[in-house]
């Protein structure tokens, strides 16, 4: 599909929002694949609804979140009222927008057309008999049922935008009670929405239509992890990687040279006879550091963007991604003072963040038999789908034929969806695709 | 009571058991041979001494047999019941096939060549949309198309639905229980074994239409249905739209590798099976003991003991067996101690057990 | 399972016994608890056999009805073990002295013991048995409120830092670290036997695992069915039909079924006692613990009750055995699930130094240097904050607005304002006091949160009781049921497919 086509579609959608959040519509939920401009078409609809004389509620879930959102709307719309509050007794932070008001107390809104900014937390405390025309919420998938009831007296309309293939957040009590419930208070908001057909006949249901981040040939190795389609935004091999100085290390210089084709490249170690330590392996530790030592002794050359000119690859282009902390731990011991400006955390610290490269550890490298959670699948959607220009997953190479010879249990509760085999399938066409598009380098 | 014996012959030849037995650790040899050759664990452990725990307890054969009697009796007029309830049927459906042999509660069928006989029939008429076909059907008997579990490979699907779309019939495949079904409460392993047989139901039943190459098959529907009681009675609780798409993957899949696992190790006897004492050589197999071993395997006790005797982290539990690796307990005892490590994976191991107890600050 | 609990199995192991899991006991042991365990038939859910009793009883009482499919007798049996339970809790209707909340003494806690996780099973399947009533019927039967008091404990089990309901077993399993895996010390016995078994560690498990055979769970042996009950139910069928007296094979399946239930009495016993014969200390956090388990006992269970049995009032809601439908109820009932999980830590921590380290390596706890102190507001309203610098680790859970209490001080509460990721694995973390603020703490330094002297500290911040939280976040929940959005938040739900209760009547009459 074109770009041309594309912006059609996001076109298109946006106006199909807005039609329906000014007219009768009173629910819209939309999924959003990684890097899709979400934040990007929800403050464009939400504009577009205060400049018809609607007052909006915009519900964000940190305050970090709601301060940027508070930023790109000064930024784009900084003709438009906006005002955040925070919570009780706090200040606007230093740099925080002059064109946003600040205001720590829900009396002193004004209710007047405009953008109220907060967190799904602060939201639910409101005391307030003023009602706005839409709640807008953003991470809609991070918000669970339960927090969306305490927000019913906010607004009569709602407009949730998220993406489903993100780490859920955790549940750390036993919720077997409510598995079966019809509005299951710990599942997504936009979830329970979805799995009730009561109320997806009140919904507008939509996607937006492109990942933007990825490289296009990144893309197809995401989708197993969603249930709708979605496109690549970037043009075939609009971006891309060379090195310019020589690597002592040939097989580094075809991962690299790999790299340029945008797909991702699987980077496999032997799997030891003696066994494997379950989460810190400082093998594969001392590799990651090789490689991006590589790829700043090689002088990589990146484009991120088409018709920008060819940058050097610096520290702060990288991103490594571990499950465990204390393999990010053996990562940054690995890395060690030459290398601090590159980030090491884990996936669930990396949502909503992106690098040019990312380096990941798959999730089920040294896992041997894995459990229902090694095979969720948020985790690696979210290491495959940070980067902009290239991917390396390194693994140890039995996760192919752990995955291959895995037989899957479905535990859930009667009625449920098949999680953890949707999850496996989706792990396999991962790493099967990656095998048939020749996209594995074994190190020895 | 049903004669035992005569529900033995009909065990021997339900590969459905079988298979979910060996799904339970697929890689140990020991599981994979008795699975395939059909050869009991129970008697394999008496070989060995080991007492038997893993039977089943005659009031629970019965309980399932009166339960299946009772949702089937009169026309199916419970079972009917409930799937128009919850518009698993509509609610004018109507026609019952009863294709359960007599010694397990069925009127008419009193063999499996005669089953075997009718189920085909059945399958073969469905293509013909005119047909006045039943919609529920009892113990449709099927002959998996691969043969790999010896002696034959046959299962028998408890309960099927068939309707008519517009220009082809739909077949649901049901996984019947006395399981009470108490929700998300619901015992996992228990929802996890029917689910799973309904998977293997589902993807014979699409395996056997597809080799038949019929014009206009009858499609076998990805959504199945689950049959439990409500707790503490006999009235059946009845689950619809139960996702089988991956579990009919697993089950081709299991069968496939379950195909290439036999193969390898059978090519492994020189002698003919005929001249093997089974047992023994099951016995004498590799094992691989985990502690899902205990929910069926009377060998446990016997691989425990080797476990223990080779010092296996596995002693102290399915997390302990993942940190320790290849590291044995009294290995682990030593280097928590502070001895000098012996290589990268004791190194690792020992870092993070030590760093395990000075956490805190 | 954590690393450091690795570690203790490894220390177990070191020791050839069961080793303390924390420096001190999180449950309270009642002096003289309630105790029961079942018996089923394979393939039913309701009793066929129950042993009941108060620990310090000179025996216990053993209930059997003469065959498990048999509706009467089971309902009997259960009606008799039910209205002992009701009089024990001093349940409103079964008690001259009900325990209501002007009464509630943790000294005098109502406390059940069940042998294991299948016991408690048992009681889901009791509220089922009994629970449904129709318009008309009579509420306040003893099988009724059986059936709430039954499902009110098996819901309760699982709300963590409860004190009423205790699974024996796992009482076990959580005072103690097992050298052995845990999937076998499901097994009461088995868990017992630990305490018990003599020798060397090799002998030790193969004495442990011969103890291991007597089960404990509900369900029978398959080889005690088959050679010694399916022949006596048996002869039961055949005389009943010819008419002719139960009594002597009835006996004869009751003293089938005694050794079976009194195998399971005396586990229970055994760990008790074993409970009682640890020398650590109840954790000073328990007391709160058995107060809020009162409090909840008094407000959800009690208060149904007197509703119940007020004849001017319409009968209270019961909740489904399987779900809370309402979404309302799901959604409180979810809060204060998840603020229970917090404050258990959060009444015991400050007097648990392995619960403290667990705490950290879970993420629930986290260390940080205070980097600057000052105040906010002004006059009556100054409000003490803190800059802190934390030292992330397994923290993922931290977010806005989460509450923190500084360790030695379970009274404390600070709300995290806003969180800066400076680094890799270090954040840059402001908090707001709410209490104490102008009162000393205790700490590295004793002072009052504004002190500056503070700077520089090293601190340990550990889960706060948010309880009160989350009680209003369930009102907040009900109360918003006629706001603008609650077409979408409160909508009608799709209800319980009714499940018409339908029976064999041929297979109720042949037993």
């Amino acid at each position: 599909m074109t770009n041309q086509l594309i912006d059609e579609k996001y076109t298109a959608l946006r106006k199909e929002l807005i039609k329906e959040l000014e007219g009768s519509g009173k629910l819209a939920v939309v999924q959003a694949p990684p890097g899709s401009g979400k934040t990007y078409m929800l403050l464009a609809v939400v504009s577009e609804l205060v400049k018809k004389g609607n007052v909006v509620a915009l519900a964000a879930q940190t305050n970090r979140q709601a301060d940027d959102i508070a930023h790109r709307w000064a930024r784009d719309y900084a003709d438009l009222p906006a005002t955040r509050l925070g919570s009780r007794g706090s200040v606007a932070p230093s740099a925080f927008p002059k064109e946003i008001d600040w205001v720590n107390d829900a009396k002193l809104l004004s209710h007047e057309p405009g953008l109220y900014i907060s967190t799904t937390s602060k939201w639910t405390w409101v005391q307030d008999p003023n009602t706005y025309d839409v709640l807008a919420i953003d991470e809609a998938w991070q918000m669970a049922w339960g927090d969306l009831m305490q927000c019913a007296k906010l607004s009569k309309k709602f407009f949730m935008i998220g993406d489903p293939g993100q780490i859920p957040p955790v549940v750390t009590i036993d919720v077997r009670r409510w598995e079966t419930a019809p509005r299951p208070p710990h599942k997504p908001a936009p979830e329970v929405v979805m799995d009730d057909p009561d109320l997806r006949a009140d919904a507008f249901i939509g996607s937006l239509p492109a990942c933007r981040r990825l490289p296009n040939e990144s893309v197809k190795y995401v989708k197993p992890f969603y249930d709708f389609d979605f496109h690549a935004y970037a043009e075939p091999l609009e971006r891309s990687l060379k090195l310019i100085n020589k690597v002592a290390n040939s097989t580094y210089v075809e991962i690299f040279n790999m790299l340029n084709s945008g797909q991702p490249v699987l980077v496999t170690l032997p799997t030891p006879e003696e066994g494997l330590p379950p989460e810190v392996d400082v093998d594969l530790a001392k590799k990651i550091e090789e490689l991006v030592r590589a790829l700043l002794d090689g002088d990589s050359q990146i484009v991120v963007s088409p018709g920008e000119k060819p940058r050097s690859v610096t520290q702060r282009d990288i991103g490594i991604c571990a499950t465990h902390r204390s393999m990010n731990g053996e990562l940054r011991k690995a890395l060690g003072a030459d290398f601090t400006e590159v980030s090491i955390d884990t996936p669930e610290r990396w949502q909503g963040l992106e690098r040019p490269i990312m380096i990941a550890v798959h999730p089920l490298s040294n896992v041997t038999d894995p459990s229902d959670f090694d095979l969720e699948t948020g985790r690696l959607c979210v290491m495959a789908s940070r980067h902009q220009v290239g991917l390396i997953i390194i693994t140890r190479d039995h996760v192919g034929p752990t995955l291959m010879d895995y037989i899957p249990q479905a535990a859930q509760a009667p009625g449920k969806p098949d999680v953890v085999g949707r999850g496996h399938d989706a792990h396999a066409k991962f790493w099967s695709e990656l095998a048939q598009d020749s996209r594995i380098v074994a190190l020895s | 009571m049903p004669g035992l014996d005569e529900l033995s012959e009909e065990a021997r030849r339900n590969t459905r058991g079988r298979f979910e037995q060996w799904v339970k650790n697929p890689q140990c040899e020991a599981n994979t041979l008795s699975a395939v050759l059909n050869v009991k664990l129970s008697d394999v452990a008496k070989s060995l001494n080991y007492e038997p725990e893993y039977g089943q307890s005659p009031f629970a054969i019965q309980r399932g047999l009166q339960f299946e009697g009772w949702l089937f009796k009169e026309d199916a007029e419970v079972i009917r019941g409930a799937m128009e309830k919850i518009e698993l049927l509509p609610a004018d459906s109507a026609g019952f096939l009863d294709l359960r042999l007599t010694s397990n509660g069925g009127k008419t069928v009193r063999s499996t060549d005669e089953a075997l006989e009718k189920s085909h029939a059945l399958i073969t008429n469905l293509v013909n949309v005119e047909f006045d076909a039943p919609t529920i059907v009892a113990g449709l008997l099927l002959k998996i198309p691969k043969g790999v579990m010896l002696p034959e490979a046959t299962l028998i699907i408890d309960i099927i639905t068939i309707q008519k779309l517009d220009t082809k019939f739909e077949i649901q495949v049901g996984e019947i229980k006395v399981f009470p079904d108490r929700g998300g409460h619901t015992d996992a392993g228990e929802i996890a074994t029917a689910r799973a047989q309904a998977g293997v139901y589902q993807h014979a039943l699409q395996l056997t239409v597809d080799a038949l190459n019929l014009g206009n098959a009858p499609m076998v529907s990805t959504s199945g249905f689950l049959v439990f009681t409500w707790p503490g009675s006999n009235s059946p609780v009845i689950r619809k739209g139960e996702d089988l798409t991956y579990l009919a993957k697993r089950a081709e899949k299991g069968f496939d590798q379950l195909d290439r696992v036999a193969a390898e190790v059978l090519s492994r006897q020189e002698k003919n099976l005929a001249d093997v004492d089974l047992k023994d050589w099951i016995a004498h197999s590799r094992t691989e003991y985990k502690e899902v071993c205990w929910s069926f395997c009377d060998l446990a006790p016997r691989c425990q003991d080797l476990a223990i005797a080779e010092d296996r982290g596995i002693v102290l539990g399915t997390e302990a067996s993942k940190i320790l690796g290849s590291v044995t307990i009294s290995r682990a005892l030593e280097l928590l101690d502070g001895a000098d490590s012996a290589s990268e994976v004791e190194k690792s191991l020992q870092e993070q057990l030590i760093g395990a107890i000075w956490g805190a600050d | 399972m954590s690393l450091r609990e690795i570690v203790l199995q490894l220390k177990a192991v070191e020791a050839s016994q069961p080793v303390p899991r924390y420096s001190s006991l999180h449950i309270r042991q009642a002096e003289n608890p309630f105790m029961v365990a079942f018996v089923r038939m394979a393939g039913e859910s309701r009793p066929w056999g129950i042993v009941y009793g108060r620990l310090r009883d000179k025996a216990p009482r053993i209930l059997t009805a003469g065959d498990g499919r048999n509706r009467e007798a089971v309902s009997q049996i259960c009606e008799e073990f039910g209205v002992a339970m009701l009089q024990y809790c001093r349940a409103e209707g079964h008690s001259f002295n009900p325990i209501t909340k002007d009464n509630i003494d943790p000294e005098e806690l109502p406390q059940i013991w069940v042998p294991g996780e299948r016991h408690i099973e048992m009681l889901h399947y009791l509220e089922y048995a009994f629970w449904r009533v129709r318009k008309g019927d009579d509420r306040t039967k003893p099988l009724t409120v059986l059936a709430r008091l039954a499902g009110w404990l098996f819901r309760e089990s699982g709300r963590s830092g409860q004190q009423q309901i205790i699974d024996a077993s796992r009482a076990l399993r959580d005072a103690y670290v097992f050298p052995s895996d845990s999937l076998s010390l499901g097994n009461l016995t088995t868990a017992v036997a630990w305490f018990n078994a003599a020798g060397e560690l090799p002998e030790k498990r193969i004495n442990v695992r011969e103890a291991g055979k007597q089960r404990v769970s509900p369900t029978l042996d398959p080889t005690l069915d088959s050679k010694i009950l399916a022949p006596l139910v048996e002869e039961r069928a055949k005389l009943l039909k010819e008419g002719k007296s139960l009594d002597l094979v009835e006996k004869k399946i009751h003293d089938a079924l005694e050794p079976e239930l009194m195998a399971r009495w005396n586990a229970m016993v055994d760990a008790y006692r074993i409970l009682a014969n640890d020398t650590r200390m109840e954790n000073s956090g328990v007391k709160k613990l058995v107060e809020k388990t009162m409090s909840k006992f008094v407000s959800e269970f009690q208060y149904v009750e007197r509703g119940h049995l007020d004849p001017d009032s319409a009968p209270p809601f019961t909740p489904h055995p399987e779900t809370d439908f309402h979404g309302s109820a799901a959604a409180a009932g979810y809060f204060r699930m998840q603020a229970a999980d917090v404050a258990w830590i959060a009444s015991l921590i400050h007097d648990d130094e392995e619960l403290q380290y667990e705490a950290l390596s879970t993420g629930h706890a986290f260390f940080a240097e205070i980097t600057k102190v000052w105040n906010s507001g002004d006059g009556r309203s100054t409000v003490p904050n803190w800059q802190l610098l934390v030292d992330v680790g397994d923290v993922q859970r931290m977010r806005d607005g989460e509450s923190y209490a500084l360790l030695q001080n379970d009274k404390s509460s600070t709300r995290v304002k806003s969180i800066e990721v400076l680094g890799n694995d270090v954040w840059n973390v402001h908090v707001e006091w709410f209490s104490p603020k102008t009162k000393d703490l205790y700490g590295p330094i004793n002072a009052r949160p504004t002190d500056p002297a503070w700077v520089g500290q090293r601190v340990l911040f550990v889960p706060t009781d948010t309880s009160a939280l989350a009680d209003k976040q369930a009102q907040a929940v009900w109360s918003a049921k006629d706001g603008i959005g609650a077409w979408l938040t409160h909508g009608r739900a799709p209800a319980a497919v009714d499940t018409n209760i339908i029976d064999d009547i041929t297979q109720l009459e042949s037993n």
